[in-house]
This record gives structure tokens, C-alpha cells and sequence, in this order.
């Protein structure tokens, strides 16, 4: 309580930082009154229904419309408080389903996914509004015979105090990196990133329970902040088979390998550049890491802890503090009828520290993806990525990428990749990917 | 070592403080975002030099396949007026609008015309709808702003919510409004006695976008290249559809100037009729103003039915 006081001025102060700095409404009523407008040709029929712009009692009436009194609209003009597309007019939520069957072929035999085509999920949607402004998602993903809510959130989009800023709660993809929020359907490829898999999410996304706030800065270009705390990271581990086929695990975490909170922070920056728009974004994501285990046995059992020539030797169990950092850059321009061309990079930079440890290690990709026109799309990309809980090893491929949109939400996709991994220096792989999209399915700003 | 490395976030956010530093006070004009030229080509009608009009889409864009992008945020969270095509057109657009958390340019505030709201609808689908339909819009076919009268109702909506945002100048608003309904009235006139000799006429069009221009001129829709809304043509429908004017003695095509003219010269060419490529939006083929996009299109009309 006593808290409360000083709260309420930090808000005012914030407000009349940010009001100052952005364009000040002006209020119908406060001006002095204007003159009667003239009376607009074709009035037939009264005005219609007050539209969201009326002036408040006190301001000379507006001049009727031309000719919608006249005429019988052919449906019912939706409300201005709800947005405009799905079930929304019967109070329903929108509610979709995305489909994405995925499967390749490889010429790596150590790869027991290969040789399958399959569905790989099924993503249901269910969004809406709850309150004026305030709108909730939950995405429920089907894979592998079992049902889990990948997201459901919250966000409120405008928290009001003349602030632009809204917050997010719930379970949510982290704001992290350009592309750690988009879902696979929205991805322009069939296979993550390698960087993205091996340094932060360990799968598909880093995901959180837990929150963020989104600021829109009063700068002349477009910069967002989103400051997140997050518990119960979904780590992903790995069990290690030991060359003697028992199967020993040793638990070694995958992606970011956060134990279980952490905090993200990271910046969006836009501006137009070279006939489109130039994306430059940073993220840093900071949390405590899964304990493992890690260096080689000692042959004898009593080597001590050294480490000799750069590597480990015997085994050592940290729990280190994990931070990750991004830079992420993209250019998109748009052409002529559909075409578009996308050009995208992130750097990741993934650090282990604990005391007496520290290892960091990196990885990057570069996209470009050109859309010839409504239907097709060609894409070019190339990875690089080291491991970091396996220091010495990485991976490196390019890939040729090919799109056919059927529509919005259903597509087929071809990725050519060709590169060098950890047990398998020169591997070739053909992935196909068919999506399909029934229903509203709607995501922010991506 | 690592750690006397600059941040990468640190390095980014003195750039935007500086730039803070830097930015101009807000400007007097009223800041009209629309989703595409040909409402902001109304707008600029409308709000004359006390405003000024930003479209997102850009001419010639096609507006099914528009990308939200955070540039265009930032010119919504600056607007004191948004318009939008709606009938789940320009969705792309509530995804900036949303991201702006600008209050006066949201559903409900004084900023936000939803231009579609006091349109005549036409073609609203009645039965079920599913992909097998094509892009079908379920509050029915949005390419309301072709038809001149229904860019009098679009101007009405900017009007109030220019007063709304601006009432100081409600009365220029007014005066600008009433110009340019007066204008369309007059130019009206002329367009329907241009097309006059080819009333009752029908045309093959590459997309159904033209139910509100063919309606107000007396003309009509004979086929379409798609064969069904957003469905790339396939030579067994160009084929019939081909038959099918030969038949009915249509000759008359046409084309926006974004689709691909391949189809529409095969068909002409098999069928003995004219290809007439029109703007796609105001700002194609040079065209500047409403009243020039219109011009060039009923030019177009002329040309195929001629």
C-alpha cells in the first residue's frame, strides 16, 4: 500500500513523458465550435447511425452520409469494439485448425527420422477477445498422439495511462530473436534454423510461463521493447547412449537449457532503408541452466578435474548462469503485384558460466526468400551452428527452399539441404512439407 | 575478455535514445494512415492541405498479400486517423493498428473508420463458406470503393472522423467533403454517358472485384479468368470459358494492371475480343487522383467494349 502513492506518480510522470512526445488528441468538445456544415447533396433519409468519429453534444451535427440512409446495407454493420473476421458476429471464437505434415529423405543412416511422411501436428486455435482490448490465444498442438496447450495468453493491448504499452501473460513463445514468436505454418522454410534449435530452443520455440511488457518507444522510427520474466522453460534434454549400448543416461541439455526461470529483454527496431524497410533487432536472455554433467570418465576413476590442451577431462557438473544474446537483421521490400523479396539474418551467442567454467559458443543463418508472385516463392539459406553443450562439434548447410501457396493458410514446400553434421560430414536431404489452414487463424504483428 | 565486450542491447539502445533526442515535435498536421492509395486518395479529397496521407499498401500492391511490417506501426502510432477497407479485407492492417496502441486509431476511437461499415454490400455470401470457395470475404465482396458513389460514403466516414480529431477545422472538413461529393456527382454524369451505349454488355475479368463499378454502369460480369477468387486460372477453365464467349459473343477483357496478361491475351485472342488493362489502384499507370483512377478505368471499359 504504502507502495501505491508512488506507483500512481511514476505512471503520471511515464504518461506525460510519452504524451508529450506523441501527437496530443484533441478533444471534440474543447475546441470552439465550428460552423453548421452544409447540407451534402442526396438526403433522403436520415442520417445513419453514429459513426465512431461523431463529436460529442456541443459540436454542429455532421453532415449526412450521401447515400447510405438510402440504401438497405447487406449485412449489419459489425460492431466497432469487435475485430472483423471468423464467428465473431455470433460471440464465437475464432477457432482453427492448422495442419503441417512434414517428412524427408537423406542419405544420413543415423537419422531414424528419415523415410517418413508424416503429420507432424495439428495446431487448434482458439482466439478472441474477453474484454474491450484485452485478447486471449491458445494454440492446442496435437503431436505424436498427445495433446498440449503450446500457448494460451493473454495480452492486453494498450494498458491505458496514455503509456504504448501493452503486456502479454500467460504461456507464450519468448519474445527472443526475429523468429522465436512465429509458428512453424508462418516459417519460410521446413527446417528450423540450426541455430535456432541448437543454442535456443532445443525444438521448436523457447517457450515461458510468465509475461512481458511491449513499449513502443516515442522515437521517429519504429523501436519496441519486450521485457519478459518467465518461469518453467521447457528444457529439452537428451539422453547420451554410451558407445557400450547401455542405456546410461546422462542428461544433457538442449537449446538454451534454462533450469527453469529466466528473463528475455529485447529490442525491435524498423526503419524504411533502400526502397523497403530495414528490421534491427537484440535480445538477451539470462537465466540459470540445467545442472549436468560434463567432460569424459577418467579410465582410472581418480584423475582429477585439468583441463589439458583446451579440453576436459574427468567429469564435472555445473549449473551454470546461461545467457544468451541475438542480433537479427532483415530487409524486406515489396514489389510489383505480389513479390517481395526477404532477406534475414541472426547471430546467436550462447555462454555457460559457472565458477571456475565458462565456454561460449555461436551460430548464425542468412535467408533470402524472393516472392515471384501470389503463389511461389524461392529461398535461399545457409547455417552455421556450433553446439553448446558440445563445444567441439557444429553443423553447416545450405539449402534451397520452394513454395506453392494454394492460399493464405495452405501451401507446399520443398527444402534441399546439403551440408556437414556431427557423425555425418556430408549429408544431402530433401524435406517436404504440405500445410493446410481451416478457419480464422490470425497472429500478431510478425 | 568476453565480458568487456559491448552489448549488443547497449549498443542499440544509445542509438535510440539519441535518435530520440533528435526527433521533431509532433507536426500540426493531422496524420491520415489509410490501408490502401485508393482511400488515401479519398482522404487527401477530404482533408485537403491539413492533413497528410500515408498509404500502407503501395500502388500497384497486391492487396491480398500485403505484409504488416513494424515501419507501418510506427506511422499508425502516429496517425489521428485510420482507414480501412473491412469486410475482411485489409486484415493485415488490424494486426499495425493492434501493435500502434495508438487509442485514437482503435476500433472505437474517434480516429478509426472502418470504411466499410456504411457501405452497401453486395455479393454477401449466403450459404456456407469454405476454402472450396476460393477467397471468398464472408461480409461479402469489399471492392466497394470502384463504385464512385460509394467513394462519397467513404469520404463521409473521413469527414467525421476529421472533425472528430480536428474540430477546430470541422468546417474546411465539411467544405472539402461536399466539394468532392459534388465533384463525383458531376464526373458521374460524364462516366454513365460514356459507358451509356454499352449498358446491359458483359465482361470477362481476371478477379471478381468489379460488382459495384459493372452495377452502377449498368454492365455485367460474364466469367472470370480465376476460376474461383484468389484460384490461379487453369487452362480447362480458360478453355470453357473461351467456348463459352464464343457462344455469348463477349469479347470484352479485363485486366488490373498487377495480374499477368498471359490468360487474358489467350482468351481475347481465341474469343476475337480486346484486352483492356486498367489500374489496379490509384497510382497505377500514372493515374493521381480518385477521379483520374476512375477516368482511366471507365477509358479501359470503353477500349474492350468498343
Amino acid at each position: 500500500m504504502r507502495q501505491y502513492p508512488s506507483l500512481l506518480a511514476c505512471a503520471a510522470a511515464a504518461a506525460a513523458l510519452f504524451g508529450g512526445l506523441s501527437t496530443v488528441p484533441v478533444r471534440a468538445g474543447a475546441q470552439a465550435a465550428p460552423p453548421p456544415p452544409p447540407a451534402p447533396p442526396e438526403i433522403r433519409e436520415p442520417a445513419a447511425p453514429p459513426a465512431p468519429g461523431t463529436p460529442t453534444p456541443g459540436t454542429p451535427a455532421p453532415p449526412p452520409p450521401p447515400e447510405a440512409g438510402t440504401e438497405t446495407p447487406g449485412t449489419p454493420p459489425s460492431p466497432e469494439t469487435t475485430p472483423p473476421a471468423g464467428g465473431r458476429q455470433l460471440q464465437l471464437p475464432d477457432i482453427s485448425l492448422i495442419g503441417n505434415l512434414v517428412g524427408h529423405v537423406g542419405n544420413d543412416r543415423g537419422d531414424t527420422g528419415r523415410d517418413r511422411f508424416e503429420l507432424e501436428e495439428a495446431e487448434i486455435g482458439i482466439q478472441g477477445f474477453v474484454y474491450p482490448g484485452i485478447r486471449a490465444d491458445a494454440f492446442i498442438v496435437f503431436a505424436e498422439n498427445e495433446a498440449a496447450l503450446e500457448e494460451g495468453f493473454l495480452t492486453v493491448e494498450n494498458i491505458g495511462f496514455g503509456l504504448p504499452v501493452g503486456a502479454t501473460v500467460g504461456k507464450r513463445f519468448v519474445p527472443f530473436g526475429r523468429t522465436n514468436q512465429l509458428h512453424p505454418h508462418s516459417y519460410p522454410y521446413v527446417v528450423n534454423p540450426f541455430v535456432l534449435t541448437n543454442l535456443v530452443s532445443g525444438g521448436e520455440s523457447l517457450v515461458g510461463q510468465g509475461g512481458y511488457l511491449s513499449v513502443l518507444l516515442p522515437t521517429p522510427f519504429f523501436a519496441q521493447i519486450d521485457a519478459g520474466f518467465w518461469s518453467g522453460a521447457e528444457a529439452h534434454a537428451h539422453g547420451e547412449e554410451h558407445e557400450e549400448g547401455e542405456e546410461e543416461e546422462h542428461e544433457t541439455p538442449a537449446g538454451a537449457g534454462f533450469e527453469d526461470r529466466f528473463l528475455t529483454l529485447r529490442l525491435w527496431t524498423a526503419f524504411p532503408a533502400l526502397g523497403g524497410d530495414l528490421e534491427v533487432g537484440g535480445s538477451v536472455a539470462r537465466g540459470r541452466g540445467l545442472e549436468y554433467e560434463m567432460g569424459e570418465e577418467p579410465e582410472d576413476g581418480n584423475v582429477p578435474v585439468a583441463a589439458q590442451r583446451g579440453r576436459q577431462v574427468g567429469l564435472l557438473t555445473v549449473r551454470p548462469t546461461i545467457q544468451l544474446s541475438a542480433l537479427d537483421l532483415t530487409y524486406r521490400r515489396s514489389g510489383r503485384g505480389a513479390s517481395r523479396l526477404l532477406l534475414r539474418g541472426e547471430y546467436v551467442r550462447h555462454r555457460q558460466k559457472d565458477a571456475g567454467f565458462q565456454r561460449t559458443v555461436d551460430g548464425y543463418y542468412l535467408l533470402a526468400d524472393q516472392r515471384l508472385d501470389a503463389f511461389t516463392s524461392l529461398g535461399l539459406r545457409y547455417d552455421w551452428s556450433a553446439f553448446p553443450f558440445a563445444p567441439d562439434e557444429h553443423e553447416s548447410a545450405v539449402s534451397l527452399i520452394g513454395t506453392r501457396q494454394l492460399n493464405e493458410s495452405t501451401y507446399a514446400r520443398v527444402q534441399l539441404i546439403h551440408g556437414g553434421r556431427p557423425g555425418k560430414r556430408d549429408f544431402s536431404e530433401a524435406h517436404l512439407q504440405i500445410v493446410f489452414g481451416i478457419g480464422p487463424h490470425t497472429h500478431r504483428l510478425e | 575478455m568476453r565480458n568487456n565486450r559491448p552489448n549488443l542491447l547497449g549498443i542499440l539502445g544509445a542509438a535510440v535514445l539519441a535518435a530520440t533526442a533528435a526527433a521533431h515535435p509532433a507536426r500540426a498536421a493531422v496524420s491520415v494512415v489509410t490501408s490502401t492509395p485508393d482511400l488515401a486518395a479519398i482522404a487527401r479529397e477530404v482533408g485537403g492541405d491539413l492533413v497528410t496521407v500515408t498509404s500502407l499498401a503501395k500502388p500497384d500492391q497486391n492487396y491480398h498479400k500485403i505484409e504488416a511490417k513494424p515501419t507501418d506501426v510506427i506511422r499508425v502510432a502516429r496517425a489521428g486517423v485510420f482507414v480501412k477497407v473491412g469486410m475482411d479485407f485489409d486484415t493485415w492492417a488490424d494486426a499495425v493498428v493492434s501493435a500502434a496502441r495508438n487509442p485514437k486509431v482503435q476500433p472505437g476511437g474517434p480516429g478509426y473508420v472502418d470504411a466499410g461499415r456504411l457501405i452497401r454490400r453486395k455479393a454477401v455470401p449466403t450459404g456456407s463458406l469454405s476454402g472450396a470457395s476460393g477467397d471468398i470475404h464472408v461480409f461479402g465482396n469489399p471492392h466497394y470503393w470502384l463504385d464512385p458513389g460509394n467513394a462519397k460514403v467513404v469520404a463521409y466516414q473521413i469527414d467525421l472522423a476529421l472533425r472528430a480529431v480536428d474540430a477546430k477545422n470541422a468546417a474546411r472538413y465539411d467544405a472539402n467533403y461536399t466539394r468532392f461529393a459534388a465533384e463525383v456527382d458531376r464526373r458521374m454524369a460524364g462516366w454513365k454517358s460514356r459507358l451509356a451505349p454499352y449498358k446491359g454488355r458483359q465482361v470477362v475479368a481476371y478477379h471478381d472485384e468489379w460488382v459495384y463499378f459493372l452495377d452502377r454502369f449498368g454492365l455485367g460480369a460474364f466469367g472470370y479468368l480465376e476460376p474461383k477468387p484468389g484460384i490461379p486460372p487453369s487452362g480447362a477453365h480458360v478453355n470453357r470459358l473461351i467456348a463459352r464467349m464464343k457462344g455469348a459473343g463477349v469479347k470484352a477483357v479485363i485486366v488490373p494492371s498487377i495480374y499477368p496478361r498471359r490468360f487474358a491475351d489467350l482468351v481475347a485472342r481465341e474469343a476475337g475480343g480486346t484486352v483492356a488493362v486498367v489500374p489496379y489502384s490509384v497510382g497505377s499507370q500514372g493515374t493521381r487522383t480518385y477521379f483520374d483512377y476512375v477516368d482511366a478505368i471507365v477509358a479501359g471499359f470503353r477500349k474492350a467494349l468498343d
